[in-house]
C-alpha cells in the first residue's frame, strides 16, 4: 500500500495520540489500582479506547483496542508484569474488553463517516442553491431586455405604429441593447478579478485625468445630475493600475446617480490623508441604512426596490479592484445633509518619479 | 488618390455573417463603394487588386491575426486602417495602433461613431496624400495654430512651455484620432522614452488646466483609457 507523504504525519500522530490516551489510562489504572476492581480497571481502560474512538480514525482506535487488552493483562491480570495468565477466565475478559473497543471504535467511526458525508451533502447543497440563485437573476435580467428588444424589434417589423410609437422602440432597443452590453461588461469584470492570476497592470496615473475620464464614460448616465469635484492639489502623480480604478469610479458614480433624485447633485472629492489616496462620492439620495452598508458591496445584492436595473455587480467589482491594490472600500452617510458618501482609498507607497526638465521660454 | 468628386471605396476584412450584413446596408446607404472579403489573406489580395480608400478589418479572422493583416497592409499601402473588433483588452487596441492601424472601434459601437470616424480617417489621408496639411485646430472655444505656433481660449493666447505645444501639435496633426501613448512619447521626447507614459500623463494635465474650462471635465483633450489620448 502506497502511503502519501502529506498523510502520512497526521496518521502517526494518530497513532502516537492513541498510544498516550492508552499509557495515561493505564497509569490512572496503576495509581488507583488498590482501590479498583479488575471490572472497573478494564472499564477504565475501555473508556480511554472510546476517547481515542472519537478523536481518531478507526485505525488508531482499533490499536488503542490492542493496547488497552495487552495493557491489561500486563499491569492488572497476574501474575503482574507478565502477558501469562494464570487464571483462564481473565480471557473471557479480554475477549469482552476487545469486543467492546473493537464495536465502539468502528460505531463511532462509522458515525463520523456519515457525518461528514452530510455535512459535505450540506455544502454542495448550499452552493448549488447560490448558483441556481445567480443563473436565475441572470437569466431573468438578460431575458427582460431582450424580450424588450425583440418584442420592439417585431413591432417595428409589423410596420403598424405612428411615428412617436417608432422613436420609442428603437430608443427600446438601443438602450436594453446599451444595458446587456453593461451587464456582460461586469459580469465578465468580476470573473476576472475573482480569478487567482488576476495581474495589476500599475503605472503612474494623475487622479484628475481618471476622473475626467470616468466622468466621460458615464456620459448619458450623469445628464440628470449636476456633478462637482474637488482635488486636492496636493495630489499628485499615483500609482495603481489606471483602467481599473476608472471602473470602481465609474461604478461608485453610477450608483449615485442611479439612487439619488434628479437635479440633485454628486460630488466628487480626491484627497491625500494618512499615505492613503482617499476617493469619496457623495450623493444626495436616501443613503444606505446602517444594517444594508456591508451588504451592498456583496455580489448580486440588490437595494430594496426603486425600481432600478442594476447587475448588482458594480459596488462588488470596486470593492475587488481596491481590494486588489490592498485598499479598502466604505458607505458612510453624509453629515452636512442627507445622502450616501461611497468612498474607498489605496496605499501611496512609493514615491512619485521624476520628470524631465524643461526650461520654461 | 481621392477625387473629391469620387466616392471613396472601402474594403471590409469581416467573416462575421450579421455583422457584414448590417456593416454593408450601414456603408451603402452613406453611399461608399464597398467590397467584402471575409479572411485575412483575401483581404490583403483585395487591397492590393482594388487599392482602396479605407481599410476596416476585424481583428479575430479565420486564418491570419488582424494584428498581422495590420502590419502586412502598412508595408506598402498608406490607407487608413480602422480596426473593429469584439476583442476589448487594451493591448489589442495599443497593438493594433502601434502596427499602423488608423483607429479602433470596439463591438459594439454605434454606426454613427463608425462613420465619423470614417470620415476623419478619409479626411487625414487626403490631406496627407495633397501635403495641404491643416495647420489650424478649431473646436468650441479652442483654436490651435501650428504655423503661428499659438493656441487659444476664448480668443485670449495661453502660454505653452515648449514640451507642452509638442505635445499639443502632435495631437493637433491627427485630431480626431486616438494617438497611443508610446506615439506621442516617440514624437516628443524620443524613442528612448516610450515607457515613460507618466511624462504624457503629467503633461496632459498641465494642457488640460491651461486649455480646458474644467481639466476634470475635459472637452477636447480626451483620454482613451488605456490607450492614449485623442483630440476632439
Amino acid at each position: 500500500v502506497r502511503v502519501f507523504g502529506s498523510l502520512r504525519p497526521l496518521r502517526a500522530r494518530s497513532y502516537a495520540t492513541a498510544f498516550v490516551i492508552v499509557a495515561l489510562f493505564t497509569a490512572a489504572g496503576i495509581g488507583a489500582k488498590t482501590l479498583l476492581a479488575d471490572a472497573d480497571l478494564s472499564m477504565l481502560l475501555l473508556l480511554g479506547v472510546v476517547i481515542v474512538a472519537y478523536r481518531e480514525p478507526l485505525g488508531p482506535a482499533l490499536v488503542a483496542t490492542a493496547l488497552s487488552v495487552g495493557a491489561f493483562n500486563f499491569f492488572f491480570v497476574p501474575p503482574f508484569h507478565t502477558l501469562h495468565v494464570s487464571d483462564t477466565r481473565y480471557l473471557v475478559t479480554f475477549a469482552a474488553m476487545a469486543g467492546m473497543g473493537v464495536t465502539v471504535s468502528s460505531l463511532t467511526s462509522r458515525l463520523r463517516d456519515r457525518e461528514r458525508a452530510a455535512h459535505a451533502a450540506n455544502l454542495r447543497a448550499k452552493a448549488e442553491q447560490i448558483r441556481n440563485g445567480i443563473l436565475s437573476s441572470v437569466s431573468h435580467d438578460l431575458r427582460t431586455p431582450l424580450g424588450s428588444i425583440i418584442g420592439a424589434a417585431t413591432a417595428l417589423r409589423g410596420g403598424a405604429i405612428d411615428a412617436d410609437a417608432r422613436d420609442e422602440m428603437i430608443d427600446t432597443i438601443l438602450e436594453e441593447g446599451n444595458h446587456l452590453l453593461g451587464l456582460l461588461d461586469n459580469l465578465l469584470r468580476m470573473m476576472r478579478l475573482s480569478g487567482e492570476e488576476h495581474v495589476l497592470n500599475e503605472d503612474w496615473h494623475v487622479p484628475e485625468e481618471i476622473v475626467g475620464s470616468a466622468l466621460g464614460r458615464l456620459g448619458e448616465a450623469l445628464a440628470h445630475h449636476e456633478v462637482r469635484t474637488s482635488i486636492d492639489p496636493r495630489v499628485g502623480l499615483a500609482q495603481f493600475d489606471g483602467v481599473l480604478i476608472e471602473l470602481a469610479l465609474v461604478n461608485l458614480v453610477d450608483n449615485a446617480a442611479k439612487f439619488s433624485p434628479r437635479a440633485t447633485s454628486i460630488e466628487i472629492t480626491i484627497a491625500c490623508r494618512d499615505a492613503e489616496l482617499v476617493w469619496e462620492v457623495a450623493d444626495e439620495g436616501p443613503g444606505v441604512p446602517m444594517d444594508e452598508r456591508e451588504k451592498v458591496f456583496q455580489k448580486f445584492y440588490r437595494g430594496a426596490g426603486r425600481g432600478e436595473r442594476g447587475s448588482g455587480l458594480g459596488l462588488a467589482i470596486a470593492k475587488a479592484i481596491v481590494e486588489a491594490h490592498g485598499g479598502r472600500v466604505w458607505v458612510d452617510a453624509r453629515h452636512d445633509r442627507t445622502g450616501a458618501v461611497f468612498g474607498f482609498a489605496v496605499p501611496l507607497e512609493a514615491s512619485a518619479p521624476e520628470m524631465p526638465g524643461e526650461r520654461v521660454s | 488618390m481621392i477625387g473629391e468628386e469620387q466616392t471613396p471605396s472601402v474594403l471590409l476584412i469581416e467573416d462575421d455573417h450579421q455583422m457584414l450584413r448590417f456593416l454593408k446596408a450601414l456603408l451603402r446607404s452613406s453611399e461608399y463603394r464597398l467590397r467584402c472579403e471575409a479572411t485575412g489573406e483575401a483581404g490583403i489580395a483585395a487591397a492590393a487588386a482594388m487599392r482602396p480608400d479605407i481599410v476596416l478589418l476585424d481583428l479575430g479572422l479565420p486564418d491570419i491575426d488582424g494584428h498581422l493583416v495590420v502590419e502586412r497592409l502598412r508595408a506598402w499601402s498608406l490607407a487608413p486602417v480602422i480596426v473593429i473588433s469584439a476583442r476589448e483588452g487594451d493591448d489589442d487596441k495599443v497593438g493594433a495602433l502601434d502596427r499602423g492601424a488608423d483607429d479602433y472601434l470596439t463591438k459594439p459601437f454605434s454606426s454613427t461613431e463608425l462613420l465619423a470616424r470614417v470620415r476623419v480617417a478619409l479626411r487625414h489621408a487626403r490631406q496627407r496624400a495633397t501635403g495641404a496639411q491643416s495647420p489650424v485646430f478649431e473646436s468650441g472655444d479652442l483654436r490651435v495654430d501650428l504655423a503661428r505656433h499659438e493656441a487659444l481660449r476664448a480668443g485670449v493666447k495661453i502660454q505653452l512651455t515648449p514640451v507642452e505645444f509638442r505635445v499639443l501639435a502632435a495631437l493637433v496633426r491627427e485630431a480626431g484620432r486616438v494617438l497611443t501613448h508610446r506615439q506621442i512619447l516617440r514624437e516628443v521626447w524620443g524613442p528612448g522614452s516610450v515607457e515613460q507614459t507618466h511624462y504624457v500623463r503629467v503633461y496632459m494635465g498641465h494642457l488640460r488646466r491651461k486649455l480646458e474650462r474644467d481639466p476634470a471635465r475635459p472637452q477636447h483633450l480626451l483620454t482613451e483609457p488605456g490607450v492614449g489620448y485623442r483630440l476632439q
